[in-house]
């Protein structure tokens, strides 16, 4: 076992594996947690009980989750000291036990620091930002029929202009690039034009379509969509798209449906064991998620178009604080809070940690712990419902009674010790 | 709408009947094969149909199986192929040219294209995308006439391969995978597309390993989709214009889908006796191997080979195991003395095999009292090796060439040597020198066929009477194959003597066979075979219905039955039969007396057939899946007293 400095590793915990992308979990596995910054503290202490009592009403003291402090952000630079926003231990801890949730992190405003959750990803390739899109219960929603989105966004995390291959409008790199780009290809670019570079490559493009694949094979989905912008971005766009069709064909050939065939030979319906596939224009994908919710199921793109679509697909449901999220490699799994640090309400015990909760549910869920991930989800439902819940939700939902997170936190307990019986 | 791979191709030849599952449909048939020994009743039947030349694009007679020529027999009968091959339009593939297969796909196979061939393993051709089915030698004849091959629309398996092979593991071990999940039973009326990422690392003669085996599993065909390797593969050839892209479309649908992970496997070993009792090498390790055969048209070809050389460099033959190596083809041959292989070989202690088939098909090299041979070929049935007491283990040439070093069975990862990234040449040396071309068509009318004192005519039969009295002649039990029906090795040589080869008949299982059939003819009752499960199981020798005809067998009853046997069975006459209850399989007794009563009638309105034991005093009832076509050749007495009458 490797030794760390500010880490603690609990003597009587147990080392989650990963084989074939799965997690086998012991029944005493360390997980990993970073507490995050602003409110990072108030809603994983929050979460962090719900989890806890879950997991005792569902395995008794059979299981139980080994929780393991890793650091990020400020709390980091208060343990390592200057200039260690993420420390190594935090990255070798995150290679050597695979899983980890956390909360949100601060980016330091300035020059030359880059996002934390960007270098974290980039730092262990975790190439999939998955979101789970659905509506849960009670929850206040812009639209009429909230229920009909169940989507999964699967946005790849690694290239596309997130990459950040970019220069300023004065800088020397634009210079030179422009003059280049005149002599060899007579592209004329106007004065004062920044530059970013958007690649898009067959190897990441297919890994991410794989990833969704698999999901979708192993949680009986029946329809997968890429969403692109290739109609106008052939190159980079385009061969998303024509990639994610190669790659299904290759794969999943025997297993798929295409539009055309389901519609002329099934009547819409997919037969037992096979898989739609189909694409579309991103555009046209931000229209079809409002209108038609119901028939999409898994959405698989680049990641620009994952940014906005999924925050879109977010807040139809619900908004950023009760949507949950991870960033996975083949090996590594962290799941997060989607939303930010919000600091003006830091340690007013004030907002709501729904995100994070749901985050954990999909945390169980991965590591097939799916009863503990069934009973926080209804329990929070349940709260929700009973419209005792934190300001955010408390000022969109006619007659609830606004609580502080710990209250919140406490009401969902309570469910679940009722629904435990 | 999404076609995949055998739906494209079996549309674009399709003759008769509809693309329905399990129907029966007639395709057109591009290019034919035969071998030698199914070869000389292939062409007597041909001669029988009185044309003047072939009607395909492309017909091939090989010389590959009996060549040991003990006796005149063999000889005569090349001389008699030579011949029919120069007046009706065929190219003759002399002996030591090369296994048919192998030279087919080097020199012939076409990817999209139908090859009918007079051997099980045709579908080898699926390596380069082209659909090879293995048929007895009379729809070969007809084939050769332009008449339509009829089989049934096969159910089509899509078999994805994923991921990446690892060191020292290779294609034989995916197909012997294949053959575990699968065995060689009940897959009949099936075809398997292979696709997956997988393949992009298999290049056409590794291909051609796997669908080369597809016979072992019983299925019509087997087939891969015609990419990048198919074209770097007859580039080396010298044959890029036969090439044509050929890829299911996305979304195309099947009947069943397995996914095979192969960064998963591992050296397997098909143990004794059958090519689906699969173990891992680890587990076979340190038994003791007496003799190791590399070669067959499963594992022979340039790169397989090159691999046994690398292994065997600057190494010895342990003084316990006899090796002996058969290249493919003399192309194979000649590409490794360019590459110094066959003296590396040689210093190492190897025997040298000519390009035949050799030890595969039982002809030299029995094994010695219990020996256990490691053999790269794709059967190893009991006693197929001409040793009874043998035990044959199918590998690939990598578990053959370690275990022939160190004398044991040996996983080749355990070796201590790295895995060599043989890549095959740009360009294969190549000469069709071996290949005779026939007679310019005007020549044709003067060439005399050859026929030695060896060389019969087609057995006669008469057609099915209306009802008739029968015996139990034999009763036996599962998986009884066509080597157990009809031996090859020695008696190979007699197979253009139909008489002669039908005492034959079951000799392994009972030498009395024969004589008790002829009896029964002489007293004009017939001769009845009853059997388990899988019977004719093997390959799609022709002579394992022609001799029964000629002794008088009149129907099989059986449990489960082989495609290609029932065909033959068909196609001479014999009623291939099904118990309704199994249970009536364990009442049926040797000896015992049937009457098949109003048989015509019943056949005609497709009843099942109702017999009377007379013996025990008691009816059963026999089933049969026959097409009304089928009927009809039944009731005419079989296929050419079908022609002969003219109304086929």
């Amino acid at each position: 076992m490797i030794s760390f400095q500010k880490v603690t590793i609990p003597a009587d915990g147990e080392k989650i594996e990963v084989k074939d992308e799965k997690l086998i979990v012991p029944d005493f596995p360390i997980v990993l947690f970073i507490e995050g910054d602003g409110i990072g503290p108030d809603i994983w202490k929050a979460s962090k009980e719900i989890f806890n009592e879950a997991v005792k009403v569902v395995f008794s003291d059979k299981k139980k989750v080994k929780w393991t402090e890793i650091f990020a952000g400020e709390k980091a630079l208060k343990n390592y000291g200057e200039g260690n926003l993420l420390p190594d231990e935090t990255i070798e801890a995150i290679k050597n036990f695979k899983v980890a949730i956390k909360g949100p992190l601060t980016t330091p405003v300035g020059k030359g620091f880059r996002s934390l959750n960007v270098t974290l990803r980039q730092k262990l390739d975790l190439y999939a930002c998955i979101r789970p899109c659905r509506w849960l219960k009670g929850t206040p929603s812009p639209v009429k029929a909230p229920e009909k989105l169940d989507v999964i966004v699967f946005r790849e995390n690694t290239e596309d202009v997130y990459a950040g291959i970019e220069w300023h409008y004065n800088s020397e790199e634009v210079k030179e690039l422009k003059k280049f780009l005149k002599e060899k290809y007579n592209v004329l670019l106007g004065p004062e034009t920044g530059i970013g570079i958007k690649p898009i490559s067959r190897f990441c493009s297919r890994r991410l379509v794989r990833k969704a694949l698999k999901y979708a094979l192993t949680h009986n989905k029946g329809k997968i969509t890429l969403v692109h912008k290739g109609n106008i971005m052939k190159y980079t766009e385009g061969a998303f798209r024509e990639w994610g069709y190669e790659l299904a064909g290759e794969e999943l050939q025997g297993r798929l449906i295409l539009e055309e065939e389901l519609n002329a030979k099934y009547d819409g319906k997919i037969p037992e064991g096979r898989i739609l596939i189909n694409d579309r224009i991103a555009d046209s994908m931000f229209q079809q998620i409002l209108l038609r919710p119901d028939e999409y199921d898994i959405l698989a793109t680049t990641n620009l178009n994952g940014d906005y679509l999924s925050d879109a697909c977010a807040a139809q449901v619900g908004g950023l604080g009760m949507a949950p999220g991870a960033n996975i490699s083949d090996d590594i799994f962290i799941f997060e809070a989607t939303h930010g640090t919000a600091p003006k309400y830091a340690n007013l015990n004030k907002v709501n940690p729904g995100s994070l909760i749901l985050s954990g549910v999909m945390m169980f869920q991965y590591m097939g712990w799916n009863e503990v991930a069934d009973i926080i989800y209804k329990s929070l439902e349940d709260t929700v419902q009973e419209k005792t819940v934190t300001y955010d939700l408390a000022r969109m939902i006619e007659g609830a009674k606004e609580v502080s997170t710990c209250e919140f936190a406490g009401n969902i307990i309570k469910n679940i010790k009722r629904r435990a019986g | 709408m999404s076609l995949n791979i055998v739906e494209k191709i079996l549309k674009e030849h399709l003759v008769h009947g509809e693309l329905e599952k399990q129907k029966t449909i007639g395709i057109k048939i591009n290019q034919t094969l035969t071998q030698d020994a199914t070869g000389t009743m292939t062409y007597l039947e041909f001669e029988a149909l009185k044309l003047e030349t072939v009607e395909t694009e492309l017909s091939v007679s090989y010389v590959d199986h009996n060549t040991l020529q003990e006796g005149f027999e063999n000889a005569d009968d090349h001389l008699y192929l030579q011949s029919i091959a120069r007046k009706y339009g065929i190219l003759y593939s002399k002996a030591g040219n090369g296994i048919c297969h192998q030279v087919h796909l080097e020199r012939f196979g076409m990817p999209g294209k139908t090859l009918l061939g007079s051997d099980s393993h045709t579908p080898t051709a699926g390596g380069i995308g082209m659909l090879g089915i293995g048929a007895g030698g009379l729809d070969v004849a007809l084939a050769m006439a332009g008449e339509p091959f009829y089989l049934i629309y096969p159910k089509i398996m899509r078999i994805n391969l994923i991921g990446r092979l690892p060191s020292w593991v290779c294609a034989k071990d995916i197909i012997l995978k294949i053959l575990q999940i699968l065995t060689t039973k009940g897959n009949v009326s099936w075809a398997i597309e292979y696709g997956g990422d997988g393949i992009l690392d298999l290049d056409v003669p590794e291909r051609s390993t796997i669908t080369n085996m597809g016979a072992e599993l019983g299925v019509t065909s087997s087939i891969f989709p015609s990419d990048e390797r198919t074209l770097e593969f007859l580039k080396a050839q010298g044959r890029e214009e036969d090439f044509i892209e050929l890829k299911p479309d996305l979304g195309a649908e099947y009947d069943k889908v397995i996914d095979i992970d192969l960064s998963k496997l591992e050296p397997l070993a098909a143990a004794p006796h059958s090519p689906d009792n699969i173990v891992p090498v680890k587990d076979l390790r340190d038994i003791d191997v007496n003799q190791v055969c590399i070669g067959s048209c499963t594992n022979s070809s340039f790169k397989d080979l090159m691999k046994v050389a690398y292994i065997l460099k600057d190494r010895k033959v342990n003084p316990g195991v006899s090796l002996v190596i058969s290249p493919g083809s003399r192309q194979v041959f000649i590409n490794l003395l360019k590459y110094n292989a066959v003296e590396t070989f040689l210093k190492a202690g190897a025997r040298i095999g000519e390009s035949v088939c050799g030890f595969c098909i039982g002809s030299g090299m029995a094994p010695g009292t219990d020996g256990v041979s490691l053999r790269t070929i794709n059967r190893n049935f009991e006693g197929r090796s001409g040793t009874r007491s043998a035990r044959v283990y199918l590998v690939s040439p990598e578990v053959a060439a370690c275990s022939a070093v160190t004398g044991r069975i040996t996983d080749p990862g355990e070796f201590g040597l790295s895995y060599p990234q043989i890549q095959m040449p740009d360009k294969f040396f190549t000469d069709d020198s071996m290949i005779l071309m026939p007679e310019d068509i005007s020549e044709r009318k003067k060439v005399t066929i050859y026929r030695g004192p060896n060389i019969g005519n087609p057995p006669e039969n008469y057609p099915l009477p209306a009802q008739f009295k029968a015996e139990v002649s034999i009763k036996l039990g599962d998986k009884i194959t066509t080597d157990h029906i009809m031996p090859a090795g020695s008696r190979l040589k007699y197979r253009s003597n139909i008489e002669k080869y039908s005492q034959f008949v079951f000799e392994s299982i009972d030498p009395e066979f024969y004589k008790r059939c002829l009896k029964n003819k002489k007293d004009n009752v017939a001769n009845i075979i009853v059997a388990g499960e899988s019977y004719g199981q093997g390959s799609s020798r022709e002579h394992a219905a022609i001799c029964p005809m000629f002794l008088g067998v009149k129907a099989v009853i059986v449990k489960s039955i082989e495609r290609i046997h029932a065909g033959n069975l068909i196609n001479f006459g014999i009623l291939p039969l099904k118990f309704e209850n199994a249970e009536d399989y364990e009442k049926l007794k040797k000896a015992d007396i049937l009457n098949f009563e109003n048989l015509k009638e019943a056949l005609i309105h497709e009843k099942p057939l109702k017999i009377h034991n007379k013996t025990q005093d008691y009816y059963f009832n026999a089933l049969y899946d026959l097409t009304s076509r089928q009927i009809n050749i039944i009731l005419a007495g079989g296929m050419l007293n079908l022609i002969a009458e003219g109304s086929f």
